[in-house]
């Protein structure tokens, strides 16, 4: 698994951004992606849109102050396979 | 307005200290790479003291430097260290109990004898 997707994944089951509970995407994807080379940063769009697609990652449109923002939390019904893949 | 901190499993079970939660901080990122004063930022704690606290970490071979981009100089988690490799397990029991505290309950029909309301306590 690319480090950046583990670490953001870390983050959202550690600090319990689980169902509701959500947390600003571009923000998170930012600060763990900042220092990533070219490559490393293509492979890990390409694993975060499969997490994304196999519902591992809830993403979900939120009104914010600044208009509309994309959140993510983690799905609480695939939590489980998620431990097994992350450990 | 204070920007509200948010504490993970590790600091909940060991402490809401400063130092733990730069330590939490490490321990998510695992062997990605950051700048002191992202970390700082983002675990909303002063630049000074986060400079201070990975500094002494440094020297107690918890925390390592890696490289230098744009002028600034990134660290990351020593993950050969013996300490650090217990570390890891305990954060990984941690994780461990969130993800067993939504576990889904098992759900039983009504036509097996136990009424609706009474599931709600299973």
């Amino acid at each position: 698994m690319n480090s950046a997707l583990r670490a953001i994944l870390v983050f959202l089951l550690n600090k319990r951004y689980i169902g509701g509970k959500h947390f600003p995407e571009k923000k998170l994807i930012v600060s763990r992606t900042k220092y990533l080379e070219a490559k490393e940063r293509k492979d890990f769009e390409k694993e975060y849109k499969q997490f994304i697609n196999e519902r591992f990652i809830l993403r979900s449109k939120k009104r914010t102050g600044k208009g509309s923002d994309w959140h993510i939390s983690l799905n609480p019904r695939k939590l489980k396979d998620l431990y097994e893949l992350l450990f | 307005m204070k920007k509200k901190i948010e504490y993970g499993a590790f600091c909940e079970l060991y402490g809401k200290t400063i130092r733990n939660r730069v330590l939490e901080y490490l321990l998510e990122m695992g062997s990605l790479d950051f700048a002191i004063g992202d970390m700082a930022e983002e675990i909303g704690i002063s630049r000074p003291k986060a400079y201070q606290v990975i500094k002494e970490l440094e020297k107690e071979g918890y925390a390592i430097k890696t490289r230098i981009i744009a002028g600034t100089q990134l660290y990351t988690l020593n993950q050969k260290k013996k300490e650090v490799k217990l570390l890891l397990k305990n954060f990984k029991e941690c994780l461990k109990i969130i993800v067993e505290e939504h576990e889904e309950k098992p759900f039983v029909s009504v036509s097996s004898g136990i009424g609706v309301a009474a599931t709600r306590h299973l």
